[in-house]
């Protein structure tokens, strides 16, 4: 190998390896053990908004407006060469002139140079503030998802106890929670899936198919939007009018289930104004006792600001659901 | 259950609790036991409206309403010297994190119906 041929080929392994360091993302500057820094790379220019006559020979603690000079890291620092250790992930928070305030991780390794105990220093920056927000959003996020967890949970829990158990065998205890549970779980869909643009008619669709399946009538209705915690109670309460009408009212016999609905102003606030209706099934009587299906009719609408009006018509039972409606 | 004090001038129990079937069974333990419910309120805001309006004899209360904490329902009922507990699914940890919620006790969620009656009583009677 000619002296020529020697030079070309370590010039081409220095360019190489230099545009490596130069494409690197993450800002980078080698500093010796009295920590001046030898050299840095475009990224290291580039994020701190400085450049290299303000940067090379100068001490890593009077850079910028010494915002690295920081007791503890100096500490670490100045062991990271006679002790061979390395700094990992040292995070420095400060307001960067030009950056705004940034979370920042520090490594600093003793640069290795084979067969030689090199004295330097290479100290990476990497910026993590947008990562660090993202896991706190993520950890808002999975807190809020147990609570949820738990309060449905507690929900399936106050179902189990409230559905009757007296004067009903096993079989019945279960398909009637189990009827509930589901209902539960329907809101909840369909409040994941509409958010806060719940379409009532929809809604109705979904908690009365599983129970009474094609023996409803839908008359058509205005296109009524309702609020994300109006979808649970409204659906409870339609599974139990459902299961009710499939126990003694028409679903019993030959009926169908009607539902119509309009809107109407109270006193300047707009109200859903709902008719359930049950036609073709056997002669109506009133109930004699009122259960949790019924106190559960009652308390939903009232919650909410409305009110569950029954008629015990021979022909079939009429229920009248008025629901304020958001403005 | 209910004593004769109760039952001549019973007691309002301000319930704040979001999970409309958790505060309708509260609501009906109690009233089932004698007292005077208010509620269940919803949200952070009606809460502290109706607390400021009129204070209740005691309220319980839930951590979380509506992805809102409840600690400015707890230092409404501190300055009024209303006695509370919370009624909360989340860790004593979790809770602790809040001063607002210091010195307060929490029956869990779901609380069992006589756990809840008598950390009631045991409430009203301190």
């Amino acid at each position: 190998m000619t002296l020529e041929e020697l030079y070309r080929l370590l010039r081409t392994g220095h360019i190489q390896t230099q545009g490596i360091v130069d494409t690197l993302h993450e800002p980078l500057i080698v500093i010796d053990k009295a920590f001046t820094v030898c050299n840095a790379n475009p990224a290291f220019y580039r994020t701190f908004g400085t450049d290299p006559d303000g940067t090379i020979g100068h001490s890593l603690f009077d850079l910028g407006n010494g915002q690295w000079d920081i007791p503890e890291l100096r500490t670490l620092l100045s062991d990271v060469v006679p002790k061979a250790s390395a700094i990992v992930g040292y995070q420095v928070n400060h307001d960067f002139p030009g950056l705004g305030r940034r979370s920042m991780c520090v490594t600093a390794r003793q640069l290795a140079i084979p067969g030689n105990n090199s004295t330097q220093m290479l100290v990476v920056f990497e910026d993590v503030t947008d990562r660090q927000k993202a896991e706190a959003r993520k950890d808002i996020l999975i807190a809020e998802t147990r609570h949820r967890m738990k309060n449905l949970i507690a929900t399936v829990k106050v179902i189990a106890r409230q559905t009757q158990v007296a004067g009903v065998t096993g079989a019945e205890y279960r398909d009637r929670f189990l009827g509930r549970v589901d209902a539960l779980l329907i809101a909840q869909d369909f409040i994941s899936a509409n958010g806060s643009n719940a379409d009532l008619a929809a809604l109705v669709e979904q908690c009365l198919s599983p129970v009474a399946g094609t023996r409803t009538d839908l008359v058509a209705s205005p296109a009524v939007s309702l609020s994300e915690n109006q979808v649970l109670p409204l659906s409870m309460v339609l599974h139990e009018l459902a299961v009710n009408a499939l126990k003694y009212g028409a679903l019993a016999g030959d009926g169908v289930i009607r539902v119509a609905w309009s809107t109407e102003l109270d006193e300047a606030r707009e109200r859903l104004v709902l008719q359930w209706q049950e036609v073709g099934g056997p002669p109506v009587t009133p109930p004699t006792h009122t259960g949790f299906g019924t106190r559960l009719i009652d308390y939903s609408i009232k919650a909410e600001g409305g009110s569950a009006i029954f008629h015990h018509d021979p022909s079939g039972l009429r229920v009248a659901i008025t629901l304020p409606l958001q403005q | 259950m209910a004593s004769s004090s109760i039952e001549s001038t019973p007691f309002e129990v301000l319930i704040v609790e979001d999970e409309y079937l958790i505060g309708m069974e509260l609501a009906q333990i109690l009233e089932d036991s004698g007292y005077r419910v208010i509620g269940p309120i919803a949200t952070v805001s009606a809460a502290v409206e109706r607390i400021e309006r009129h204070a209740p004899n005691a309220c319980i209360l839930d951590v979380n309403l509506r992805g809102e904490i409840s600690a400015p329902v707890a230092d409404c009922l501190k300055a009024r010297h209303v006695p509370f507990f919370l009624s909360s699914g989340y860790k004593q940890e979790t809770i602790n994190q809040e001063p607002a919620f210091d010195g307060v006790a929490n029956i869990g969620k779901p609380a069992k119906p006589e756990q809840l009656v008598s950390a009631l009583q045991a409430l009203l009677k301190a």
